[in-house]
């Protein structure tokens, strides 16, 4: 089997290239001695074309908010690379960067935290747009008007108060100011997850239609699966830092190969009474990245461990095209006999 | 012939009395539930689904809120008859709830051993250590690994789902007929909540508690119950069976929000959704609280529609169930 | 494209002035009270009825409210209380309401800097600030008139001296606890210059704790001026200063002079509360949510 580390499109919008973000963990008041790492992002890699979405899917403490976190340059990277446009992030000239904060922008979970309560909505939504850009105050108040009828609210709104809205609408505000400088990649972390089951298919289709409207590129943190499915390009699935498996959501869905992926897929709700999953329950909680297990990490709690596991890190591995997988399953030998039980 | 309903709720009426008028959190609902039985509340922000739990519990926020019609029969007798002391009596031991976030719901000052053993307190008057003994059996029954170990242990050192089963165990601690579960798995991560889920129809299976399951996520009414009351902006619109109501949803306000929940075998291009928001509850429309948002909405809608019988064991309330339109 | 019901009408036309105004809910009893100190300040000569510096010692002691001359009192040296504390309301002007406004702006500006940048700045401000809490503000102020002198002006930098830092310390509080908000982290991430996130998203929201802890120091700050005085550190004796009257009123209290720091008192708990009021509706003021809608 083909080994791969990652797909390293250079021509991608973004590509990541062995992500590693450590934090160390202190001890000590005035003389701090460094006693442990927390090793939230572990050699992440893939990438996002544009005008298309990729989500990162996996349960706390898997390490997909720390690595939207470095995408969008909130906190500076352990080690590895991210490319934006073919040039490598932490050798961007202040120009670049400036230029970089219009093009990427971010939607987060949170409608409530995510707009500031005195700002009015006009504000919140032009700040983008006033940080990058000279315009007078006719253009910027043109803006934010179409703005806000692009994401289905009024320009009447504008002069409104973030309170006055509803969780959904508030989301909408929260895209119409990510949108405003015209980006390329949104991040978008759990963007509905907060919002009533009712108003989640109206932002999931709002969403969808901005892509295919601005050729915008989403990188979708998400746990909802079938979200994940109904939105997504590619899907990575990460534990414990690393990404374990990466396919298109027809793929991975219907032919997972990873045992994690599995216990996930099973831990998903059914959709009706009748649909009873075979439940792969796994055993043991979450590991915490301060200690992650040798070898494979996730092998204390794969049902279907065995030798090379608990001491070798398994390899990226390209099982079908388009879909690879992090797993000792399908290495050297083994690789054959269960590509083909998978199937 | 079926025993009586262990929990059996008739026309309850929560209101709540506020300066820009009156609040009717929870509206005119009727439901029951049976031994070992689950009846699943579904529904949204604004449609009094917790509301309900509070009142059958008694502890509906006042002095603005009352409730002021209806019936709650709990084992036969009329709750809202009872005074405060007979309510607590009932409360943690006949009736008990679990709530959506384990960290407010442990007193973060005190050990996991020291609050388990407060429950038990409260129906033995055993020694300590015969206490101590019962709080590790019950930590055991939620399946906490090394129980004798956690007694010792604060909220805080443990995880979400730990967490939420120590909950679970003092719940259940005084073996209750009745398990109120608000949200629990909401914010758990899925392997977790598949766990803590299974957990629950296990320790239903040994006790035969019944559980009002309260939730906005269909899957977990797939999975766990066996019978659904959907609200919408404090009236029960739909009840059924779980398989009748997945099957064969009659009002639209449930069908719309089965059809907008996208499946994760199936790959579509749209998803249909409900227009508008949730109401809020002082603003509500006359008639039919959906109407505004309802594909189907017609003028006979400004009335409030009473309830149709659709089926065996499956009611609605909508107009279109009502003869020819 | 999926339309969202409007939440709220289209806005109405205007109103009237007066609507306005009766919208806004000024509180009169505050405006009312601060209005009067300021007019006293101005126009105190031509409204206090003696020389409030004036000793008569014929006439000391007289109890208020027995004739118009002293409509209440006079003091030990037999200075007309009425006129002093008319003319007491110069001093605030002079010395309080300077001193406060300077140590709320070096304050509060330490406190946003300090919370935002963190690490090694925060730390370096935080134990200057510490520091200068720990001083006693008398040995501050003996401090800065041992280098500067005696009089106004040294009262001044002494009481700004030491109010500052608490206003740092709890803005800094303030900042802490905002800046990791997902609102300031979105700013972040639109390439928002840091001054401006200070500006547009951390200050309006300390702003309330700003207004709270003003409201407690004005109190605070009359009575250390007053201090200072009477230590001889600052004003000059027989300067009329409330916090200097209540100061000296103190060896009459159980007899025959129990005027003499009543009224300062109640003068000074007046305006005490009055900031307060002013404080809370200013703060529910630019609260948006309890705006009413236009």
């Amino acid at each position: 089997m083909v080994q791969t580390n990652g797909h390293a499109d250079p021509e991608a919008l973004i590509r990541l290239d062995g992500l590693k973000k450590h934090y160390p963990v202190l001890k000590g008041i005035v003389f701090q001695k460094t006693v442990g790492v927390v090793k939230a992002v572990d050699g992440v890699s893939f990438s996002i074309p544009e005008g298309q979405t990729y989500s990162l899917v996996g349960e706390s403490g898997c390490g997909k908010t720390t690595t939207s976190r470095q995408i969008l340059m909130v906190e500076p990277p352990t080690e590895g690379e991210i490319y934006y446009q073919g040039t490598a992030m932490n050798k961007f000239t202040s120009e670049q960067r400036k230029d970089f904060h219009s093009s990427v922008q971010a939607v987060f979970q949170d409608p409530w935290s995510s707009l500031n309560p005195r700002m009015r909505v006009d504000a919140i939504v032009s700040e983008p747009l006033i940080t990058h850009q000279n315009l007078t105050k006719e253009e910027v108040k043109k803006q934010v008007g179409e703005l806000l009828e692009v994401v289905g609210l009024h320009a009447f709104h504008a002069d409104r108060y973030p309170h006055e809205f509803s969780g959904g609408q508030r989301q909408r505000i929260a895209i119409a100011r990510a949108l405003s400088t015209r980006p390329k990649l949104m991040v978008l972390d759990e963007p509905v997850s907060a919002l009533d089951v009712s108003i989640r298919a109206q932002i999931l289709n709002l969403l969808k239609e901005l892509q295919q409207t601005y050729n915008l590129s989403y990188l979708l943190i998400a746990h909802n699966l079938a979200t994940v499915r109904y939105m997504s390009h590619r899907v990575g699935v990460m534990y414990l830092g690393k990404i374990i498996e990466e396919a298109n959501p027809q793929d991975l869905f219907g032919n997972p190969l990873h045992p994690y992926t599995k216990a996930l897929i099973s831990a998903s709700l059914p959709a009706h009474p009748n649909l009873q999953r075979e439940e792969i329950v796994l055993t043991g909680e979450v590991p915490s990245p301060l200690n992650p297990p040798d070898g494979c990490t996730f092998h204390p709690r794969c049902p279907v461990a065995f030798e090379p596991c608990n001491t070798d890190i398994p390899v990226m591995q390209e099982v079908t095209p388009g879909h690879i997988v992090n797993c000792h399953l399908f290495t050297g030998a083994e690789a054959t006999s269960s590509a083909a039980a998978a199937s | 012939m079926q025993e009586d309903p262990v929990l059996k709720v008739e026309d309850l009426r929560t209101h709540f009395f506020t300066r820009s008028g009156v609040v009717k959190a929870v509206d005119g609902i009727s439901f029951e539930v049976g031994r070992g039985e689950t009846l699943g509340i579904v529904g949204e922000s604004g449609s009094g689904k917790s509301m309900t739990a509070w009142s059958i519990l008694g502890l509906v926020p006042q002095p603005a809120g009352k409730i002021v019609g209806g019936k709650i029969m709990y084992l036969g007798e009329d709750l809202l008859q009872k005074d405060e002391s007979e309510m607590r009596e009932i409360r943690g031991k006949g009736i008990c709830m679990v709530m959506q976030d384990p960290l407010t719901s442990l007193n973060p000052v005190f050990t996991i051993g020291n609050q388990l053993i407060e429950s038990l307190k409260m129906d033995n008057k055993d020694s300590k250590p015969t206490l101590i003994q019962k709080a590790t059996q019950l930590l055991a029954n939620v399946r906490i690994p090394a129980p004798e170990s956690r007694l010792s242990v604060f909220p805080h050192q443990m995880s979400g789902g730990m967490r939420q089963r120590v909950v679970g165990a003092i719940a259940m601690a005084r073996s209750p007929n009745v398990l109120i579960a608000d949200e629990p798995t909401t914010s758990l991560d899925a392997t977790i909540q598949l766990q803590y889920l299974q957990l629950l129809k296990e320790i239903q299976a040994e006790t035969g508690a019944a559980i009002l399951f309260i939730t906005h996520d269909f899957g977990v009414v797939a999975r766990m119950c066996d019978r659904v009351a959907v609200m919408y902006a404090g009236k029960i619109v739909e009840q059924a069976s779980v398989l009748e109501l997945f099957d064969n949803p009659q009002h639209p306000y449930t069908e719309a929000l089965l059809k907008s929940v996208p499946d994760l075998n199936e790959d579509v291009d749209f998803l249909p959704s409900i227009e508008g928001q949730p109401p809020t509850l002082d603003d509500l429309p006359e008639g039919c609280s959906f109407a505004p948002r309802c594909p189907y909405a017609f003028d006979k809608c400004n009335v409030y529609p009473g309830e149709s019988s659709v089926g065996e064991d499956h009611v609605a309330s909508c107009w279109r169930l009502d003869g020819a339109n | 494209m999926a339309t969202a019901d409007t939440v709220l009408a289209q806005p109405s036309g205007t109103s009237s002035i007066w609507k306005k105004i009766q919208d806004l809910r000024l509180p009169w009893f505050p405006i009312a009270i601060l209005s009067i100190i300021v007019f006293l300040a101005i126009f105190a000569p031509l409204v206090a009825p003696a020389d409030p510096k004036k000793n008569d010692i014929l006439q000391r002691l007289n109890p208020p409210f027995q004739t118009t001359e002293n409509l209440l009192g006079t003091d030990g040296l037999g200075k007309d209380v009425l006129s002093r504390l008319i003319f007491g309301a110069r001093t605030i002007m002079k010395v309080t309401l300077p001193s406060m406004v300077v140590a709320i702006l070096v304050g509060t500006t330490v406190g946003l800097v300090a919370g935002y940048a963190g690490k090694w700045v925060d730390s370096l401000l935080m134990r200057i600030t510490d520091a200068v809490m720990g001083f006693p503000s008398i040995l501050v102020a003996l401090l800065i008139v041992s280098l500067v002198g005696t009089g106004l002006v040294p009262v001044l930098i002494a009481v700004t001296a030491t109010t500052w830092a608490r206003f740092a310390r709890m803005i800094r509080g303030e900042v802490l606890s905002n800046r990791d908000r997902d609102f300031v982290t979105l700013a972040r991430i639109s390439g928002v210059s840091p001054a401006m996130i200070i500006w547009r998203h951390l200050f309006p929201n300390v702003v309330n704790t700003l207004m709270v802890i003003t409201s407690i120091t004005v109190g605070q700050v009359i009575l250390l001026v007053a201090s200072l005085s009477f230590l001889g550190l600052g004003l000059k004796p027989g300067e009329p200063a409330w916090g200097v009257m209540v100061a000296e009123g103190r060896n009459y209290i159980n007899g025959n002079g129990w005027w003499l720091s009543l009224f300062p008192g109640i003068i000074i708990t007046v305006v005490v509360m009055a900031f307060n009021l002013l404080g809370d509706w200013l703060r529910d003021f630019l609260d948006p949510k309890l705006r009413r809608s236009r």
